[in-house]
């Protein structure tokens, strides 16, 4: 359960990373499909960091003396990590559920309150948990794939912006 | 010097010949000094390293820069559906003109319009009638240009054009302007509202930033969160301290337009000032003042007290 979370909370965040990285380039008035290939884009990118991650850590099973060990390690750094992770997700998607559906002021209550800080706060966010989960842990392979996968999410974001800042994802004509 | 005498940066690197709106040359060292006057070290470190000829910037970096940092903050006007509150308060001055027998078509012209965002959401979500011709104006001809290419690209009946609003050949039956009224300054405020006191149009709705005591900060935060572009990080954050308060706006517009009714809509002070961030002064030919109270129906109340 907890590697099924971890990962499902992973391609979630590059879904909106993806929107993100798009977000700001296209001054169309119609641009739902323009969103939805930005989203499915994070998703996919998310997918495969996801895949990657996970061969990795079978990886580091393989070559341990003690899998057993390291996986419960795995498991007790990602569960206290769920515990930053779950109260953030459930904050943003409650913001963004009232975004959604309720009338204008309270969208840009919603908006101006949680989800422009708390885009703002996500990195910091992924760095607590980060350290939330790892310190209390002795062992350094559970460590070493715990900053990796962090520091990937958080590089993924970067990525995606990145590339879509140099049109390299495609999208309608941009300022240069 | 008080915040909100400060510059914005996208006030000073580029400017035009208020007659002809011909684009005029900007000395980067002369921009530089006149930030340092004001001792913005941040916006002095945004503009110190753009590329200039003989000191001159170059107007082609600088086109790009205000085109990037204008597509983020359609970004936010999306996010904060400007295009939305516009249409509130003009679908029923329109309804108040067409039940007058004002004679149309009624042109609602955006000052200062830049792409044209709201013009645009106009005119493909505005359902205000084929009667009104949306135009926007500004003196910016490369926001111009990509402006109409995206009403073309999207078939929206709309035109943009490099002009004076003020000076068209076919006048404007309402002014609008979206973020655009805090540029204006003192005797430019002063000037800017004296324009449409005197002019043949029926109404104006000037939408900005409402300032509070939470806005600095909040505006800090959010431009961080959702701008890219140090420009436009930079003049979003300012752009919310110089905001104009509704008495300042109402002031000006009595001395300017003694022919309108006058209000700001979500003018009232809160206590939490996070659920009406943009404010909107509004004015309205004395004679059609109370038809547009009775139009807005339950909106009214957000207006206050028109006069």
């Amino acid at each position: 359960m907890i590697p099924l979370l971890l990962a499902s909370l992973a391609i979630l965040d590059a879904t909106f990373a993806g929107f993100r990285a798009a977000a700001g380039r296209d001054a169309r008035i119609f641009k739902r499909a323009y969103y939805r290939r930005a989203l499915l884009t994070g998703a996919g990118s998310g997918a495969l960091l996801v895949a990657v991650l996970a061969v990795a850590t079978g990886l580091a099973l393989v070559a341990s003396p003690d899998p057993g060990a390291l996986y419960g390690d795995l498991l007790a750094i990602g569960a206290r990590m769920l515990q930053v992770f779950l109260g953030y997700a459930i904050l943003v998607l409650g913001a963004l559920a009232l975004y959604a559906t309720a009338r204008m002021e309270l969208r840009i209550l919603a908006t101006v309150s949680i989800l422009g800080p708390f885009t703002l706060l996500r990195p910091a966010v992924v760095v607590a948990a980060t350290a939330w989960g790892a310190i209390p842990s002795r062992s350094p392979a559970a460590i070493a794939l715990t900053l990796a996968s962090s520091g990937s999410v958080l590089l993924l974001g970067r990525i995606l912006d990145h590339r879509y800042g140099r049109g390299a994802l495609g999208g309608p004509a941009r300022p240069a | 010097m008080a915040t909100n005498d400060r510059p914005e940066i996208s006030d000073l690197v580029i400017a035009y010949d208020p007659r002809t709106l011909e684009r005029l040359p900007v000395r980067r060292d002369e921009v530089v000094a006149e930030l340092e006057r004001h001792g913005m070290r941040a916006a002095v470190r945004v503009v110190s390293p753009w590329p200039h000829r003989d000191g001159i910037l170059d107007a082609g970096f600088v086109d790009g820069v205000l085109l990037r940092a204008h597509h983020e903050l359609q970004r936010l006007s999306e996010e904060f559906r400007q295009g939305e509150r516009m249409r509130g308060l003009l679908a029923p001055l329109l309804d108040v003109l067409r039940a007058a027998g004002a004679p149309g078509p009624y042109r609602v012209v955006d000052v200062g319009c830049g792409l044209g965002y709201v013009v645009r959401w106009l005119a493909a979500h505005g359902n205000l009638g084929a009667d009104v011709e949306l135009v926007g104006c500004d003196y910016n001809a490369p926001f111009i240009r990509f402006a109409s290419a995206l009403a073309a690209e999207e078939g929206l009946a709309c035109r943009f054009v490099v002009a004076n609003a003020f000076r068209l050949d076919e006048p404007a039956t309402l002014f609008t302007s979206t973020g655009v009224i805090h540029h204006f300054r003192g005797e430019g405020l002063d000037r800017f509202l004296a324009e449409q006191g005197a002019s043949e149009a029926t109404a104006f709705v000037h939408c900005d930033t409402k300032p509070s005591y939470l806005a600095p900060l909040g505006s800090l935060l959010f431009h961080q969160a959702r701008m890219r572009e140090p420009l436009a990080r930079h003049d979003g954050v300012l752009s919310a301290a110089r905001a104009h308060p509704g008495e300042a706006l109402l002031a000006a517009a009595r001395a300017g337009c003694p022919g309108f009714a006058l209000g700001v809509y979500d003018g009232e002070r809160e206590i939490l000032p996070v659920l009406k961030v943009m404010h909107s002064l509004v004015g309205v030919r004395r004679h059609l003042a109370a038809a547009y109270v009775a139009r807005l129906g339950p909106l009214a109340r957000r207006l206050g007290a028109l006069e």
